[in-house]
Parts: structure tokens; C-alpha cells; sequence
């Protein structure tokens, strides 16, 4: 008799807690349905917009895995479809970043006439994409080699740039590179100081910005100094991942050893960078850094 | 005796009648010599004038004779200096003459050396006669012996000076013109070596030749022997033809069971692509929709939470400006 009376209380003791849990699930299910329907919020876009916008990201895929024909391909559809629906801030981008896959690729002509459609119509696209578009063709002047037009366009770069500029950094890295090649090292260590506290923390611009500054203490015989600077470089750019720019620092950090007559040290980094190299699939890079590491005084 | 007066002597009206007729007989004279000299002058002949205008009259003035024809049909009767400077030279010319004269009729004016100036008056062949109301005639001044010597020596000149120079560079260059005779001659000379060393070339093939067409005989004989021998193979290949004309028959029978058994295969093949060309065409144009389909949906699946917090971010649409996008910026310092 007793288990037959026990059990119905049992099931009235075990009904409860399980539609508190029933309630709890549903409440659960109604707030992520709220949550996504409020994340799912896209902004508007056209037809022609989205498509731009799908593409340009295409392309920026291509890109990351070197692929630059394909990216150019998708770049100029990108743009296509951005100039039929006269978006120009699309438009700009899609024209940067085609100045950008140009330049790499060797096309300087082509890819200035990019820019260029930037900078000659200022009324469509805006002071904003002027500076950034007067900033690429200084790098692009860097690879010509021309620095004084690569100065030049530095300066109206920063003079289209509204404060806070987010080009300060590039722009003062660039100017640190030309001092470089000037030779003068005092100027390009202090280029290279300002644009390492304008860039932010623990990004690309700021390594370039210690890579360009161990260079120039390099150059002014401060080799501790310099060593620091690279080791800086070459952490950030190893959280980040930039490979090629990881060997780069490696490079600089073995020729800095080299300098200061650590010829074993300078060694490992050599060898070290030829295995980023190597595994990066540049070889020819690889045999640049070989070429130094053979040109090193024998160890003793 | 003496004469009564009033009456003259005889004598004295002899003498009377002589003087009178003296006096006629000098006016006769007088009227003849001035009728011969208006004769002379062309006052009892009809004259005509012509006239032309010449840039130079240097030899000319009135009373030059005009010939036509090598006779002389009139003179110059005039020469006026006109305001520009030329000179209109009237010709008064008889008129039996002038009648011949045509529109392009010409006056050439004739200096040979020695002689006075004369003008030849060429008629002409034009079918207008010479117009009465403006009777100018063309005009040319034929060159004197001096003038044309002139002109040859202008023209000459410069062909004797290029001749001079020609002989002067042929005299300067003598050594090399010796020179390339030299060769010539060498040139010339091993021609002629050449030549002989090709006939005796020639003689040898000739002898060569002749020793290839005893041997072409041995090696037709060896032919004929070689034909016999392949007159007994192609007997054998007869043999062998009569056993494969045995044989054949059953393999053209097995062949054509198989040919059948292909057509069926490739009647079959045919029905099914005749099949997928109706449907693929239709499975194709829906393909298209269904990738946009697919990527829409895919696109929103990726925006869409939860996914969206678990997929990576999309790349931005703008490359960063990165100053190690310059190769210059890429490539290790000069150690």
C-alpha cells in the first residue's frame, strides 16, 4: 500500500522542478530569437552595393593568399559594380586597393592612374580618400625610386589628412625610410621614434616602425639599442603572423649582430630567417639571407 | 646797122630763151630728185604700221630695216620709251606684206657679229589675221654669238671644274686604282686557274661516271637475280593467301556479331544523350539561380548570430596603407 500512495506525491514532486526547467528553456529560446533578431540587422544596401561588397571581399581573400591576378580581377568587378551605382566610397577603396595590388605587381604606371583618378577629382570622393590616395602614391614613389615625390606627396597627404590623422604613423615611417636611404640616421632614428608613438599598440605599423628604428641606431653605431628595437618588431610581427615580416626582422637583427662582431649570434638569425623564408615559399629571399649568412667571417 | 629801140636783138632773145629753159630744166630736176626721194621714203606706196614692245632696244633704232622672208618690207618708224620703262618700237612695213601677217606673228631681232642690226618679221600661222585696231606683234631678241658663248661658258664651267676635281681625286687615288687593277689581274688570273682545275674536274667525273655505269650493269644483274628470288616469295604469299581466304570467312562472321553488339551500345549511348540534352540545358540555366540561391543564403547565414560571433570577420573592404607595401620598405637594409 505504501509505494501505491507514495506515488503520485513523487510525481507531483518531480512535475514541478521539470516545468521550471521547461520554463527556463523556452525563456532561454525567446531571448536568443530577440538577440539574433537584433544581431541579423544588416545595413541597407543596394543590389550593386552588396555585390561590391561581396566581391572586394573575394578579392581581399585572393589577396591574403598572394593570389594578385585573381584579386585584381575581383577588385575591378568590385569597382565596376560600385562606380554603376556611383558609390564612391566604394569606388575609392576599390581603386586603393587596386593601386595597392598594381604597385606590388610591378604595374607603377597603372597603378598611379589608379590613385590619380582620386586626387584629380577631390569634389567626388573627398578629402579623406585624397590623403590616403596622396599616401599610396608616395609609397608607390618609394619603389620608382623617387624619394622627393615620395616627400611631396607625403606632405599633401598630411595636409589632406583631418586630426587625428591615421596615416601620421605611415607617413612618418616613410619619411624615416627616405632619411634612411639619405643616409642621414639621426633624422630617420627620430621619424622612427614618432611614428612608433603614433601608431597604436602591437600592430603592424608600429614593428615597421621599431624595424625602422633598429635600422637607424644600427646605422648610428647603437647596437644595443638597435637590438631592442628589433626584438620589438619581431614580437609583434610574430603575434600577428606577418611572416616575410618576421624573416625581415630577423635579417635586420642578424646584420645588427654582425656589426657588433657576434658572429654566432648572427648566425642563428640568419639561419632562422632563411627557415621563415624557406617555409613562407620565398625562396629567393632565402637566398638573399644565405648569401649573408655565407658572407660571415668563419667562427673562431 | 643798128637795132631801132624798143625791139630787142636777136642775141639777146636767144639768150632769154636758154636761161628760161635752164631754169625749167633745174626745176625738173629738183621735182624729180624730190619724188625719187619720197619714192625712197615710201610716199607713193601704202604703208602699214605694226609695232612691238621690247624690255631692251640696245641696237635698234629708226629706219633698222624689217624683213620678212629675207627681203626688205619696211623699216622701224618709231621708238618710243613708255612709262614702264619698255620701249614700243613702231615698224612701218608695206602693205602687200601686212595683209600676210596673223595674230602670233613674231619680230626677231637679228645682231649677227659684223653686220647691223635687222629685224626678221615672222607671219606667223594662226587662223586670226592680225588685228587692225591693235596691230602688236610678239617680239623675241635673239642672242649674239657673244651672249650664247656667255651662256655655254656659264654652263660649262662648273661641269670642267667637277672634271678638274674627278681628275685631281683619280690622280690622288692612283695608288689605290693600281692597286685594285692588281687584283683584277690576280682576280683574274685565278679565274683563269679555276677554270682549268673545273676541267680537269670534269674529265675525272667523266672517267667516274663511266665506271658507275659498268657497275650499274653488275648491279642490274644482281636485280634480275633478286627478282627471280622474289618471284618464288610472292608464290609463297599465294599460298599464304589461299589459307587466310579459308579463315577469313569466319572472322568477317565474328566481326559482324560484334559491329552489331557496338551499334546496340552506341544506339543505347544515343538514347541516353539524347535524354540528358533535354535536361541538362534546363539543369544548367537553373544553376545560375541556385549559386545566387546559395551565396544569399550562405551571406546571411554568416551575418546572422550565432554563426556570425563563430566565423571570422570578412576583410575589410580597403587594404590598409601600411608603409611595408612599398618593396623598397620590404627589402633588408645594406648590411
Amino acid at each position: 500500500m505504501m509505494p501505491r500512495r507514495r506515488a503520485p506525491r513523487r510525481r507531483a514532486e518531480l512535475a514541478a522542478p521539470a516545468r521550471a526547467r521547461w520554463a527556463a528553456a523556452a525563456l532561454a529560446c525567446a531571448l536568443a530569437w530577440m538577440l539574433a533578431a537584433c544581431g541579423s540587422a544588416r545595413p541597407p544596401q543596394n543590389p550593386a552595393q552588396h555585390n561590391a561588397t561581396t566581391l572586394s571581399q573575394a578579392a581581399a581573400r585572393a589577396w591574403a593568399r598572394h593570389d594578385a591576378a585573381q584579386a585584381r580581377t575581383l577588385y575591378e568587378n568590385a569597382l565596376a559594380a560600385a562606380e554603376s551605382v556611383e558609390d564612391f566610397d566604394l569606388a575609392g577603396a576599390m581603386l586603393l586597393n587596386l593601386a595597392l595590388v598594381q604597385g606590388a605587381s610591378g604595374d607603377l604606371a597603372g597603378a598611379h592612374a589608379r590613385v590619380d583618378r582620386i586626387v584629380n577629382a577631390p569634389q567626388r570622393y573627398g578629402a579623406s580618400w585624397v590623403a590616403r590616395a596622396s599616401a599610396r602614391k608616395a609609397l608607390l614613389y618609394l619603389d620608382a625610386p623617387d624619394d622627393t615625390a615620395a616627400l611631396t606627396w607625403a606632405e599633401r597627404a598630411q595636409a589632406a589628412c583631418a586630426t587625428p590623422c591615421e596615416l601620421d604613423a605611415t607617413l612618418s615611417n616613410l619619411r624615416a625610410h627616405v632619411a634612411l636611404q639619405r643616409r642621414d640616421s639621426d633624422a630617420a632614428a627620430q621619424w622612427a621614434a614618432r611614428a612608433a608613438t603614433q601608431a597604436a599598440e602591437e600592430t603592424a605599423e608600429r614593428a615597421n616602425a621599431l624595424r625602422q628604428l633598429g635600422r637607424a641606431r644600427k646605422q648610428l653605431g647603437q647596437a644595443d639599442a638597435a637590438a631592442a628595437a628589433l626584438a620589438q618588431a619581431l614580437a609583434i610581427d610574430r603575434k600577428l603572423g606577418l611572416s616575410e615580416r618576421v624573416a625581415l626582422d630577423l635579417v635586420e637583427a642578424a646584420d645588427n649582430e654582425a656589426v657588433r662582431g657576434q658572429t654566432a649570434a648572427a648566425r642563428e638569425f640568419y639561419e632562422r630567417a632563411i627557415d621563415v623564408y624557406q617555409a613562407a615559399g620565398q625562396s629567393k629571399a632565402a637566398d638573399a639571407a644565405r648569401q649573408r649568412l655565407a658572407a660571415l667571417p668563419a667562427a673562431r | 646797122m643798128t637795132t631801132p629801140p624798143g625791139v630787142e636783138p636777136p642775141k639777146v632773145s636767144w639768150q632769154r630763151r636758154q636761161i628760161a629753159a635752164l631754169i625749167v630744166l633745174a626745176v625738173l630736176l629738183a621735182l624729180t630728185l624730190a619724188g625719187g626721194i619720197a619714192y625712197q621714203h615710201g610716199a607713193f606706196t601704202g604703208q602699214a604700221q605694226v609695232y612691238f614692245l621690247a624690255d631692251d632696244a640696245t641696237g635698234l633704232s629708226p629706219g633698222t630695216p624689217v624683213r620678212m622672208s629675207g627681203f626688205r618690207v619696211g623699216k622701224i618708224a618709231a621708238m618710243q620709251l613708255q612709262p614702264d620703262l619698255s620701249v614700243k618700237v613702231v615698224l612701218a612695213i608695206e602693205t602687200e606684206p601686212y595683209s600676210h601677217l596673223r595674230s602670233d606673228a613674231r619680230a626677231d631681232v637679228v645682231r649677227e657679229q659684223l653686220r647691223p642690226a635687222a629685224i626678221d618679221l615672222r607671219p606667223g600661222s594662226a587662223a586670226q589675221p592680225l588685228p587692225e585696231s591693235d596691230p602688236r606683234v610678239g617680239f623675241r631678241k635673239r642672242g649674239t654669238l657673244t651672249e650664247i658663248a656667255e651662256d655655254l661658258r656659264v654652263r660649262l664651267a662648273p661641269i670642267l671644274d667637277d672634271l678638274k676635281q674627278l681628275t685631281g681625286t683619280a690622280r690622288a687615288r692612283r695608288a689605290d686604282i693600281d692597286a685594285m687593277l692588281e687584283n683584277a689581274h690576280a682576280l683574274s688570273r685565278d679565274l683563269a686557274s679555276t677554270a682549268h682545275e673545273m676541267h680537269a674536274l670534269t674529265q675525272d667525273l667523266r672517267a667516274r661516271v663511266g665506271s658507275i655505269g659498268n657497275q650499274g650493269e653488275l648491279v642490274l644483274g644482281e636485280a634480275n637475280r633478286s627478282i627471280v628470288r622474289l618471284g618464288g616469295l610472292v608464290g609463297q604469299a599465294e599460298k599464304s593467301l589461299d589459307t587466310l581466304n579459308g579463315r577469313l570467312p569466319n572472322l568477317l562472321d565474328k566481326s559482324e556479331s560484334a559491329l552489331g553488339n557496338l551499334d546496340a551500345v552506341l544506339r543505347d549511348g544515343r538514347t541516353i544523350s539524347s535524354a540528358a540534352a533535354k535536361g541538362v540545358p534546363d539543369m544548367l540555366r537553373s544553376t545560375a539561380p541556385l549559386i545566387d540561391d546559395s551565396r544569399d543564403m550562405m551571406q546571411g547565414l554568416r551575418e546572422s548570430w550565432p554563426l556570425r560571433s563563430m566565423l571570422p570577420a570578412p576583410p575589410p573592404a580597403t587594404l590598409p596603407i601600411d608603409s611595408h607595401d612599398a618593396a623598397a620598405a620590404r627589402t633588408p637594409a645594406p648590411r
